[in-house]
């Protein structure tokens, strides 16, 4: 993950529509778009568990916490942060409607 | 970014989702088969498959096939071509960087049924199911376990029978009693068999009723479903489903 300097909202996001994702060995993600040709994209274990997160519906902050490395705390919020505007760039993740139940 | 080739195992499940987007997308309906689909319906058991098959409107495959040539899959005939049906009621598509293949079928072999009738008999009562997050439609289980049926039969040999017979007596047993009255019934008018037909026997058999004779579904000679005969089943009937 790039560790770039950006901040994201903190979430709840929800995983497009638009996008297949298989949680198996690896999480891969398919963009189902057109022109229907992009490979799909086989995340890393560390992108892969940030992923895990947003699926199950946690913030990005509850990410961190969970990922924390407490030798380098900055570090993983950093990454976390780029790989989440990463995913909300490409369209893949939106933010969770205000109000939304469940 | 990782750059792990897509296997096999991973490209079934993600493949039907994209075929299925594609198509729709265009208007054009198509219900996902076998493979990942059928593991997911339990009517048998989850393996690794070389492709994916979708069966088409049939009014809709030309317009399909151009779809598909206008993305840049390309059209496959090697070495694992079914060559029962590509050219009859298939055509076999090569996504660009993927292991699998897609079987895009207009027709399904075994289905009296004239293909558009067959096809929107099965759309009609279809079902979601889900692959990677994505649900996608295909025929209902009962009605899937028939279309399994019958291409587990096309050119069967003696020493597949049992196989087969363990396979289909998998699925049957996935269902529920109220899905096998239904495979039974739908069956009857639009599937057939040259294996039952030829090796179906018949049983008087009470179902809690007054005496009716029963047919029992065969496979080489193994009984592996009863139910209530008809004239139409045992005439092998042609035509319009029923609905």
């Amino acid at each position: 993950m790039n560790r770039a300097s950006c901040t994201v909202a903190d979430g709840p996001w929800t995983i497009s529509p638009d996008v297949a994702w298989l949680d198996g060995e690896d999480i891969l993600l398919l963009d189902l778009r057109p022109p229907y040709a992009r490979l799909p994209w086989r995340l890393s274990p560390s992108a892969a568990a940030v992923w895990d997160g947003l699926a199950s519906g946690q913030s990005v902050s509850e990410i961190i916490a969970d990922l924390g490395d407490a030798a380098f705390p900055g570090r993983v919020a950093a990454d976390v942060q780029a790989f989440v505007a990463e995913l909300r760039e490409r369209g893949y993740i939106h933010p969770h409607p205000v109000g939304d139940i469940g | 970014m990782n750059t792990t080739p897509l296997g096999l195992k991973e490209a079934g499940p993600l493949a039907y989702p994209l075929v299925h987007r594609v198509l729709a997308d265009h208007g054009i309906r198509a219900l996902s088969l076998k493979g990942s689909v059928a593991a997911a319906q339990r009517l048998r058991p989850t393996r690794t498959s070389n492709d994916v098959d979708v069966l088409c409107d049939a009014s809709a495959m030309a317009a399909a096939e151009h779809l598909l040539d206008g993305l840049g899959w390309f059209r496959y005939s090697g070495a694992e071509t079914d060559m029962m049906a590509i050219g009859m009621h298939a055509t076999t598509f090569c996504i660009p960087g993927w292991p699998c293949t897609v079987d895009v079928h207009s027709h399904f072999p075994g289905l009296l049924a004239a293909p558009q009738d067959a096809f929107d008999y099965l759309w009609r009562r279809r079902v979601p199911v889900v692959l990677a997050h994505q649900a996608v439609p295909a025929p209902a289980p009962e009605d899937h376990l028939m279309v399994l049926w019958l291409h587990l039969l096309r050119g069967l040999r003696p020493d597949q029978e049992e196989g087969a017979r363990a396979q289909f007596a998998l699925g049957w047993k996935a269902l529920t009693p109220e899905q096998q009255e239904r495979a039974v019934a739908s069956a009857r008018p639009w599937a057939r068999s040259s294996r039952c037909g030829g090796a179906c026997s018949r049983s008087a058999r009470s179902r809690g009723r007054s005496t009716s004779a029963s047919q029992t579904l065969c496979i080489a000679g193994s009984s592996v479903a009863a139910f209530p005969v008809t004239p139409e089943w045992c005439g092998l009937p042609a035509g319009r489903p029923r609905p």
